[in-house]
C-alpha cells in the first residue's frame, strides 16, 4: 500500500446518539495517524432517532472531525465492516491522501423533483472538480428511498387491502410528489446526472430503515436531510475497480404479460389482463393470507425478473394495495417472470466479488447491496464479512444494505438495482 | 450499571424494539435474565404457554446441542421464539419477538449478541485457570 494513503474504518454501538457519534469519528479517524481526512462517510441504522436523534449523532462526529471535512452519509438497514455484521449502530469510512481532491453535493426534493435534484447536485459536483488534476473520478452517493404513506383510518401499512381502482396510482403519485411519501424515483435522479457525470464511477444506494419502510435519512456536512441526494465527487490517481454481480439466479419461471402499468411505471395493475394480484396468487399457488404485513418474510424469495432485459433487472414487490402491486423502481418491458433466490445464488454472488478481487492491490472497499440479502441471510450474513475479512486482510471495507442500489461506469448509463451486491475499490489497479 | 457483564450483554439486546423478551436459559432453569419489567407487555398474554414450549425445545437442545445443533426456532400466535445455542453448553439465547417482525435483521443482532456471550464465559474460564 502507498505510505501516503491511509484510511479507517469507525464503528461505534453506543446507544446515546452524540456518545456514538463522537466514538465512531474517534475510531475512524486513529487510523489516519493525525492526518487530515479527505472525506467521510457516515451510516447509520435507524434507531439513534429514538436515541437522541441523527442531529445529535451528527454533533458527536463534529466534535472529533475536523472543521470543514466533506461528510455524507445515511441511514441504512445494516452494514458489514472489518468488525463485524450489524443492523444496529454506526459506522464510518475516512480517508487521507494527498492525491485527492473531493467536493459534496447535494440535490433537494427527489420525490417531487427528480430530475432537478440530479442536476443540482451532479452540477455541484461537476464544477468542484473542474480544476482537478486527477483523472479518475467516483461519486458515493446516499438518495432518500422510499416511505410508507400514511393514509388516514389505514396507517402505514404495506398490504392495504381496499377497493381496487384507478385512484390507487393517483394517491400513490399525489402523496410521492407532495407529501414526499411514496416511491423514491432515485432512478429518476441518476438519469439526470448521468448527463454530467458521465466520466465517473458511481456507487450508491437509497437510504432506509430496518425495513419498516417508514422513514430514512441523508447526511450532508452538519446537517441531517430526509428528501435528498447526498454525494461526495473523489478526483484521485488510485485505480479504481467497480465490480457489479446479482444476488439473484438467471433461471427465469412463470413468465408473463404486464397488460396495464401505472404511476411512472412502478405498479404493476394486470397481468394476464387479470387483476395483479389475484394472478400472482394463481401463478405461484399461494393463499389469499399469504400477502399480509409479513410478506417481507416470503416475497424477498420472488424476485421479479424481466425477460426482455439482458440483465434482467430484478425487482422486489414492496407493497400490495388492493390488487395493484408496488414495485421499488420503474418495470421496463411487458412481461415478468420470477427468479431463482436462494442461498445458493447468494453464495455464487459472494464468490464472483472475491473472485474479481483477487487481482491487483485493494486499499478500501466500498460496497452496497440489496437489504433483502441481510433479511434472508440473518446471522449467516457473517460468512460475507469472513470473506471479505480474508480479502482486505487490514485494508477497510465497508458493506451497506440499502434498499435500491445505484452503480455507473465510465461512460455508460447509470443502473438502479435490487438484488445486486456492488463493490468499489480503490488501489493499484487501472 | 450491573455486574454481570452477560445481564449487561442482555439488556442491550433488549432495547432492540421487536425483542420483546430475552434471556440465557437451559432445561428447567433460567440462567441469566434480565428485569423482567422491562419486557414488552405484549408477551404476557403468552408467557405461560411460550414458557412450557420453550421447556420442550430445551430438551431438544439438551441431547443435540453436543453434536452441533446451532439454532431452533418456533413460532406461537403472534410471537416467534428463537434459540441460539451457545456452543459447547446445553445453554442457548433466547429471544421472544413479534411474528411480524425482519428476523434477519434481528437475527444479526442475536449473532452478536451470543458471540459476545462466548466470549465472557472464555474470559471467565480463563481468570479460573
Amino acid at each position: 500500500m502507498k505510505e501516503d494513503f491511509k484510511a479507517g474504518v469507525g464503528l461505534s454501538r453506543k446507544w446515546d446518539a452524540r456518545e456514538a457519534g463522537r466514538e465512531v469519528a474517534e475510531t475512524a479517524l486513529e487510523k489516519l495517524d493525525g492526518e487530515k481526512p479527505k472525506f467521510f462517510l457516515l451510516f447509520s441504522t435507524i434507531h439513534y432517532e429514538k436515541y437522541g436523534g441523527f442531529q445529535e449523532l451528527l454533533n458527536g462526529v463534529w466534535e472529533v472531525l475536523p472543521e470543514g471535512t466533506p461528510l455524507i452519509g445515511g441511514t441504512v438497514g445494516g452494514f458489514v465492516n472489518n468488525c463485524g455484521c450489524f443492523t444496529r449502530g454506526v459506522t464510518a469510512l475516512t480517508v487521507a491522501y494527498p492525491n485527492m481532491d473531493t467536493i459534496v453535493g447535494i440535490g433537494s426534493n427527489t420525490k417531487r423533483s427528480p430530475k432537478k435534484a440530479g442536476k443540482e447536485c451532479a452540477v455541484t459536483i461537476r464544477k468542484g472538480l473542474e480544476k482537478t488534476l486527477f483523472k479518475n473520478k467516483f461519486l458515493i452517493s446516499m438518495v432518500s428511498g422510499a416511505k410508507t404513506p400514511n393514509f388516514a383510518g389505514i396507517g402505514r401499512k404495506k398490504v392495504v387491502n381496499v377497493p381496487t381502482g384507478k385512484y390507487i396510482s393517483r394517491l400513490l403519485q399525489m402523496s410521492t410528489i407532495t407529501l414526499q411519501y411514496g416511491v423514491a424515483r432515485s432512478q429518476k435522479v441518476f438519469r439526470e446526472m448521468d448527463k454530467y457525470l458521465e466520466d465517473f464511477y458511481i456507487i450508491g444506494g437509497e437510504t432506509t430503515d430496518n425495513n419498516e419502510v417508514r422513514e430514512n435519512y441523508q447526511f450532508a456536512g452538519k446537517k441531517v436531510y430526509s428528501n435528498e441526494i447526498v454525494a461526495i465527487g473523489v478526483s484521485t490517481d488510485l485505480g479504481i475497480n467497480l465490480i457489479k454481480t446479482y444476488d439473484v439466479g438467471r433461471k427465469m419461471k412463470n413468465v408473463v404479460r404486464i397488460t396495464e402499468k401505472s404511476a411512472w411505471n412502478h405498479i404493476i395493475c394486470k397481468i394476464n389482463d387479470k387483476p395483479a394480484r389475484k394472478e400472482l396468487l394463481r401463478i405461484l399457488r399461494w393463499p389469499d393470507e399469504y400477502i399480509d404485513e409479513r410478506i417481507y418474510r416470503r416475497i424477498f424469495f420472488y424476485p421479479v425478473g424481466c425477460p426482455d432485459s439482458p440483465t434482467l433487472d430484478p425487482h422486489v414487490m414492496g407493497a400490495f394495495w388492493g390488487d395493484y402491486i408496488i414495485l421499488e423502481y420503474p418495470l421496463k418491458g411487458s412481461r415478468i417472470g420470477f427468479l431463482e433466490y436462494s442461498g445458493e445464488t447468494l453464495r455464487k454472488s459472494l464468490q464472483t466479488v472475491v473472485d474479481k478481487l483477487s487481482t491487483g492491490e485493494h486499499y478500501l472497499g466500498i460496497a452496497v447491496a440489496c437489504i433483502s440479502s441481510i433479511e434472508t441471510l440473518g446471522k449467516s450474513v457473517y460468512v460475507i464479512q469472513e470473506r471479505l475479512n480474508k480479502v482486505f486482510r487490514e485494508a477497510p471495507f465497508l458493506l451497506l444494505y440499502v434498499a435500491g442500489e445505484d452503480i455507473k461506469y465510465p461512460n455508460s448509463p447509470a443502473l438502479h438495482m435490487n438484488y445486486s451486491f456492488n463493490m468499489l475499490t480503490l488501489g493499484t489497479h487501472s | 450499571m450491573n455486574d454481570d457483564p452477560i445481564l449487561e450483554v442482555l439488556e442491550d439486546l433488549l432495547k432492540l424494539d421487536d425483542i420483546y423478551a430475552c434471556m440465557v436459559a437451559r432445561k428447567n432453569m433460567v440462567s441469566v435474565i434480565p428485569d423482567t419489567s422491562k419486557f414488552n407487555p405484549k408477551i404476557m398474554d403468552v408467557w405461560d404457554i411460550v414458557s412450557l414450549a420453550m421447556k420442550s425445545v430445551f430438551a431438544v437442545i439438551e441431547e443435540y446441542s453436543s453434536v452441533g445443533l446451532d439454532v431452533m426456532e418456533f413460532r406461537l400466535k403472534n410471537h416467534s421464539v428463537l434459540f441460539f445455542v451457545i456452543p459447547e453448553t446445553d445453554n442457548a439465547l433466547v429471544a421472544i419477538i413479534p411474528a411480524l417482525a425482519n428476523k434477519g435483521l434481528i437475527e444479526v443482532e442475536m449473532e452478536n449478541a451470543r458471540r459476545r456471550i462466548v466470549e465472557i464465559l472464555k474470559e471467565q474460564e480463563e481468570k479460573k485457570v
